[in-house]
């Protein structure tokens, strides 16, 4: 798949001390059904060339969608130039090690191929599960959508790399919103995103899911606001994903201790002689990164620089281990990272992202935790996020819980948020579910950089019980 | 430079037409930068990069079918002869889908919608070299950390009925922090079309002074409700946030907005506010993505009454609603709000006794019927006693509803409203911004 990326690369001509280039070719389609009713269907094909050089120890970067010898050769001049002139400013000298010369390939495990199913198909499950979901009059709005993603990443270098990676991904949500009792009340799927085939969208396989989003919207028009008070609290894995992506995969980035990300997305609680000494949690918290994990979103053999992708504990036993760092910060700050430099496209350099951060299964079930709550809530799905800064004061808001007495559920509750401080949080850890309880979940729109990127990422997580957490109702 | 992305874009057109069966209708949108990006920390180069990205999309409808196409075009398109084949290729696929795709009930038929032409590319910015020296010149010695965006944006749309529009603006902006050797930090930032190094350096200087206020110690105030001054920088935070369905009319339909309670006359807001979609900023194009162009000024909130929401012409059909115009998402593009009578000599005496808020950060919903926000402050936040800064604060997190904030809580508006420029560069450089002034408001809620 990169005989063509050769060609270019050794018809370049220049001075420079390394060169890369990286081909994004992404086709993502987004198709949207309301009401039993095709709402839109847009595809967007996205397909360039990002070329990387290294002239001094300074890396430069000029991309385009001009894939012909001459527009590749123009980049690598403008690229250079900037490196040159960059090398003046030069915050860290970098050397070729920067860019390992891996060499293979990954391919997306499905079961159906997406060139499977048509657009026509798409469509049609779609403004079947819409339909579905209508099971009252009360129900005023259905929503269904699909973002299917087809992407090809092929990088080759003048220190020998050459490795093609195709991804298969879909994003998949779904969505009734009730209207009652002065109230509106909306229930979703989430938005579940994996690398998957089509049989994401087989609509007999999601009957049951359509069937509780829709009953329990209703059910949310009678419930009862969410008390204000400390409970003991059952995060399900719709939401304790998000948790772990604001308040551990964020804060563990390198780049931001590093202070790359602190005029936009932001600095970190974190310092580096906290590796290896902060207890980030409870003993019961182990965190992984995880690159091998298959059908989470950000599973991959290669990040963006080409470094192998391994495995490797972040938080272990809840001491704080290791960062979330590519290649470069790792060698700008002697701390020990992961495979994670990578970039939202072609017309952005890689960063440090966060991949696949997954909580570990334990060994509760989810009916021992239930048991282990005396006066507790449960809750499901997120809806609402916002954390400082340096990923310390967070707050959470979810879609529908249920109130918890004497290890039992007794009541739906509407409205249900959460708030806390990240290190006393994770330390308030009691139960880590099992490997039953695991669910994979991700997010194709985790923001950050500068210029900015959404990149996709992954999140394997069960459900955890949490003591005493600040719980509290709507407005 | 612009006049061969104008000539690229108007080729393209005529060939994509040129192609058009009888039955068909499309529409094209182009969206082009050239775009020099430099990202710094601790006042070094961290990343350099220079972008050129030609996007074009594809919008085809036959009869009550429709779908999208988006397509990154190379600026040699045509040098190679392979132009023609490319774009026919390109349309085969659209229309291959859009033929199997079921009816959309609220297809909206395609018209002209006019001709527009406005070009703001203005001089030549300073090139990388330059501006690297521009710009870390005044702060030698300092802790800076922020990015540098320079470049020229090109959008244009045409339509198979006729209707064409062309926008081209050339701009930079650089968006910093200083930082102290406590980690305390002040934002700036200086968008414009020419670079003044005298402007800058009145900034960097204006900046390193609020920094060597955040010397002191930090105050730790407790959550409880405060008396409150926000910034324009603050303000447009929530305004920004507002977007996300706040003043949509679908969402309202669809039972996901703020504003029921507003609608209804349930609630009303202060008769200080008033606020406008005002394209006279100048900061985006009045035309949409089906082209039609917006009211140069259309009232949202008129002394605290909800005048209109933003109504695009898809919501309408479905709806039986009257259009203004608005893009598909229904977020303002070019948001005013009407400043006050507060001084800015007058801002820390009005505020007596509470929190100075420059900045806030991460803001969302967290109830969002019901119009409740929450989200942090950042950056240099300050206490205030007396009319006197006072110390800077640890951050706090807050929860409220701006039916109470812009509500009876609402104090003061200053008297100058300053334009707050989109500094968003996913997928691509964004346009875009809203012109707010700051505000002193009552009773804020800060829980954390």
């Amino acid at each position: 798949m990169t005989t063509h990326l050769k060609d270019l690369l050794d018809q370049l001509s220049g001075d420079a001390d390394w060169v890369g280039l990286r081909e994004h070719a992404e086709i993502t389609c987004l198709r949207t059904a309301r009401n039993g009713n095709a709402y839109s269907n847009s595809t967007d094909r996205d397909k360039g060339i990002m070329v990387e050089v290294l002239v001094d120890g300074q890396f430069a970067y000029a991309g385009t969608t001009d894939i012909t010898r001459a527009g590749v050769q123009r980049c690598y001049d403008r690229a250079a130039g900037l490196a040159a002139l960059a090398n003046r400013y030069n915050l860290h000298k970098f050397d070729d090690t920067a860019r390992p010369a891996g060499s293979g390939g990954y391919r997306s495990a499905v079961a159906r191929p997406l060139d499977e199913i048509t657009p026509a198909e798409v469509q049609e499950s779609l403004i079947d599960i819409t339909s579905r979901l209508k099971i009252s009059d009360k129900i005023i709005e259905t929503q269904a959508s699909a973002l299917i993603t087809r992407l090809q990443v092929n990088f080759v270098s003048s220190n020998g790399a050459d490795w093609s990676q195709e991804f298969s991904i879909i994003t998949r949500d779904f969505a009734a919103t009730a209207q009652g009792n002065g109230d509106f009340q909306r229930r979703s799927l989430g938005m579940e995103g994996r690398q998957w085939g089509a049989e994401a969208l087989d609509v007999s396989v999601m009957a049951d899911d359509i069937a509780r989003v829709a009953e329990q919207a209703l059910e949310l028009l009678d419930a009862e606001e969410c008390p204000t008070g400390q409970f003991d609290t059952l995060l399900m894995p719709d939401q304790l994903y998000l948790q772990v992506h604001e308040s551990v995969g964020h804060p563990l980035e390198l780049d931001r201790i590093l202070g790359d990300e602190r005029n936009y997305a932001g600095w970190s609680f974190v310092s580096p002689e906290d590796f290896g000494s902060l207890q980030y949690g409870s003993p019961l918290l182990n965190i992984s990164f995880d690159p091998g994990l298959a059908g989470e979103m950000a599973t991959y053999r290669f990040d963006d620089t080409g470094v192998a992708a391994e495995k490797h504990f972040l938080i272990r036993n809840g001491l704080l281990v290791r960062g979330i760092g590519g290649i470069e910060s790792q060698q700008r700050s002697a701390l020990p990272g992961v495979s994670s430099s990578r970039a939202c496209s072609w017309n952005r350099p890689p960063i440090d992202r966060m991949g696949n951060i997954n909580i570990e299964p334990g060994d509760s079930s989810y009916e021992d935790m239930l048991a282990a709550m005396d006066r507790g809530i449960i809750m499901h799905t997120n809806r609402s996020w916002s954390i400082d800064d340096y990923r310390n004061k967070f707050q959470f808001g979810c879609e529908y819980a249920q109130q918890v007495e004497n290890g039992r559920i007794t009541k739906t509750l509407k409205n249900p948020n959460y708030r806390g401080i990240t290190t006393p949080f994770w330390n308030k850890l009691a139960m880590v579910g099992d490997l039953a309880s695991r669910e994979i979940w991700g997010s194709p729109y985790c923001g950050k950089g500068e210029p900015n990127q959404a990149i996709r990422v992954g999140h394997a997580v069960p459900a955890c019980l949490f003591r005493n957490l600040d719980v509290f109702g709507g407005a | 430079m612009s006049s061969a992305m104008e000539t690229l874009f108007q080729r393209t057109c005529d060939v994509l037409f040129a192609d058009l069966a009888e039955s068909e209708d499309l529409n094209i949108n182009f969206e082009a930068e050239e775009s020099l990006f430099i990202r710094f920390n601790k006042s070094k180069v961290r990343q350099i990069v220079d972008v050129t990205q030609i996007k074009v999309s594809l919008f085809l409808q036959i009869g009550k079918k429709n779908a999208e196409h988006s397509l990154q075009i190379p600026a040699t398109l045509f040098e190679t002869g392979e132009g023609h084949e490319f774009l026919n290729a390109s349309l085969n696929d659209l229309r291959d889908e859009v033929r199997q795709l079921p009816d959309d009930p609220f297809a909206l038929s395609m018209r002209n919608n006019g001709q527009s032409r406005e070009d703001m590319s203005g001089d030549a910015l300073p090139g990388a070299n330059e501006f690297c020296e521009q710009l870390l010149g005044p702060v030698a010695g300092v802790d800076l950390a922020g990015l540098l965006v320079s470049g020229t944006n090109y959008v244009g749309n045409r339509n198979s009925k006729g209707q064409a529009h062309w926008f081209v603006t050339r701009s930079f902006y650089f968006d910093y922090s200083v930082y102290s050797a406590k980690e305390k930090a002040v934002k700036g930032l200086y968008a414009d079309t020419r670079f003044d190094p005298g402007i800058y350096a009145g900034k960097i200087a204006a900046s390193l002074d609020y920094l060597d206020q955040m010397e002191k110690p930090n105050k730790v105030v407790a959550p409880g409700r405060y008396r409150c001054y926000f910034s324009p920088e603050a303000i447009g935070e929530i305004v920004e946030l507002m977007g996300w369905n706040g003043f949509s009319r679908g969402a309202l339909s669809r039972g996901n907005s703020p504003m029921p309670d507003l609608d209804s006359g349930n609630k009303s807001l202060s008769p200080l506010l008033s606020m406008a979609e005002d394209f006279s900023l100048g900061l985006v194009p009045s035309f949409n993505a089906l082209g039609e162009p917006a009211p140069e000024r259309l009232s949202l909130i008129s002394r605290g009454k909800l005048v209109n929401l933003l109504t695009s012409s898809r919501t309408a059909e479905e709806y039986r609603l009257e259009s203004n115009q608005a893009n598909d998402s229904e977020a303002p593009r070019s948001l005013s709000i009407e400043p006050g009578e507060l001084a800015e000599r007058d801002i820390l005496k009005a505020l007596d006794t509470g929190l100075y808020i420059s900045n806030l950060h991460y803001l969302n919903w967290s109830d969002a019927t019901k119009g409740r926000i929450t989200g942090m402050t950042r950056f240099a936040c300050f206490w205030v006693e007396n009319g006197e800064i006072v110390s800077p604060i640890q951050d706090l997190r807050f929860d409220e509803t701006f039916y109470n904030f812009w509500g009876d809580n609402l104090e003061a508006l200053t008297e100058v409203a300053e334009i707050q420029p989109t500094v968003l560069s996913y997928d691509q450089r964004a346009l875009g911004g809203a012109k707010v002034p700051g505000m002193l408001i009552n009773n804020f809620n800060f829980c954390l």
